[in-house]
């Protein structure tokens, strides 16, 4: 509200967008930066119950389409076996790709670290302007 | 008796809360769960509603709370799907406010977390792979189904290769709903006991006393912890739902 009274200009509100637009995704980024770290790798639990439920997932699938096929084509132990054992390749994919993202998601978090803390101080200053 | 009060599942039994009639062959009796699940939703919608109802320019408080939800999520969308986001943006912001109000509600004690069970977070990671399979082939059309085909291999393997992805795509849901449902019925079985013992412990007189103050801080800490995990989990699943998205955008992989 005392930012309209200071500046009742139209050209100057534009400017004021701007800068608002400039910082507010400043500190979304810095908000981002705090909350990130954490997300998934940092801690065991996390990461067990990652691998855990990929894993988890893909045996469960694999079974369940076993079962279906089973049921719907009558090749009464064939499909189940032939589809727990597909199952358990595909929770072992699931693992591949879910460390594969683990490590993208390593360097990443390596890379910027080290541009934000040279970028804060920088943005900081022209924030008081 | 006591065994029963500290039972730290029994949190998780739904139980009726209102016997309503059965219309259609529907039981419409009201669960706990369900009781909340419509909590969340009412909490959700009001609550964004009161959040922003105003619309200053320059956001109050309590606005910019709802301005900084979205501009996260927009970003984190937008970080990962790039501009094509921007059509699947409501159905995330969507999915990762209902976790996360689901998750921030059972943390109130007493209340009921549904997202510890796993019919709940089930629904809501096949509502998501339901949503990429409608974006892969809308925008690819069949050449979407070149996900479950990486390419340059021996054409022998494919037939091992193509099940396996097939598998593998198909238990992304399960696998989202698993790690949902299983953190936060961890976490709260953890709390219920630390919560048990030092029930149990004080019950023992004095001693017992001096003795539930570890596992009482720990309880606390583990509250604290799961504040976090309630937000974690909310934000992950969102992020794995455009991970999912972006997949089924650009299925060359």
């Amino acid at each position: 509200m005392s930012e309209r009274d200071d500046r009742p200009k139209t050209p100057d509100r534009s400017e004021d967008l701007k800068d608002f637009d400039r910082r507010l995704s400043e500190k979304i980024a810095r908000h981002r930066g705090k909350t990130q770290p954490d997300t998934d790798t940092s801690n065991a639990w996390n990461v067990s119950v990652r691998y855990g439920s990929g894993f988890a997932g893909g045996v469960l699938v694999g079974t369940g389409l076993g079962w279906a096929a089973d049921k719907f084509f009558d090749i009464a132990p064939w499909g189940m076996l032939v589809g727990v054992i597909l199952g358990f390749a595909a929770g072992l994919r699931n693992i591949m790709r879910e460390a594969a993202a683990a490590n993208a998601e390593n360097a990443a978090k390596a890379e910027t670290t080290g541009c934000e803390t040279g970028s804060t101080p920088g943005s900081d200053a022209t924030k008081e302007d | 008796m006591a065994l029963f009060e500290t039972d730290p599942m029994h949190q998780f039994v739904v139980q009726p809360v209102l016997e309503l009639p059965t219309l259609f062959g529907i039981d419409l009796t009201i669960t706990n769960s369900a009781l909340f699940m419509i909590a969340t939703t009412l909490v959700t919608s009001f609550g964004l509603i009161l959040l922003t109802g105003r619309g200053a320019m320059v956001p109050t408080r309590s606005q910019s709370i709802a301005e900084i939800l979205y501009g996260f999520v927009a970003d984190m969308v937008r970080s990962i799907m790039g501009e094509e986001g921007r059509a699947v943006f409501p159905y995330v912001f969507t999915l990762f406010i209902f976790i996360l109000v689901a998750n921030l509600l059972g943390m109130i004690p007493g209340s009921y977390t549904i997202t510890s069970q796993l019919v709940v977070t089930l629904a809501l990671g096949l509502t998501s792979i339901t949503l990429v399979l409608i974006t892969g082939f809308v925008k690819n059309g069949f050449g979407f189904l070149k996900l479950f085909a990486p390419a340059g291999l021996p054409p022998v393997m494919y037939l091992l290769i193509v099940p396996i992805e097939l598998i593998s795509f198909l238990s992304r849901p399960f696998s989202l709903a698993i790690r949902l449902f299983a953190n936060m019925m961890a976490g709260h079985t953890l709390l219920k006991l630390f919560g048990g013992f030092v029930i149990s412990l004080s019950s023992l007189g004095a001693i017992g006393i001096a003795g539930a103050v570890l596992p009482l801080a720990v309880a606390t800490a583990v509250t604290a912890l799961e504040l976090v995990i309630a937000f974690l989990q909310a934000y992950v699943f969102a992020v794995l739902t455009c991970i999912y998205l972006n997949d089924a955008l650009h299925p060359s992989h």
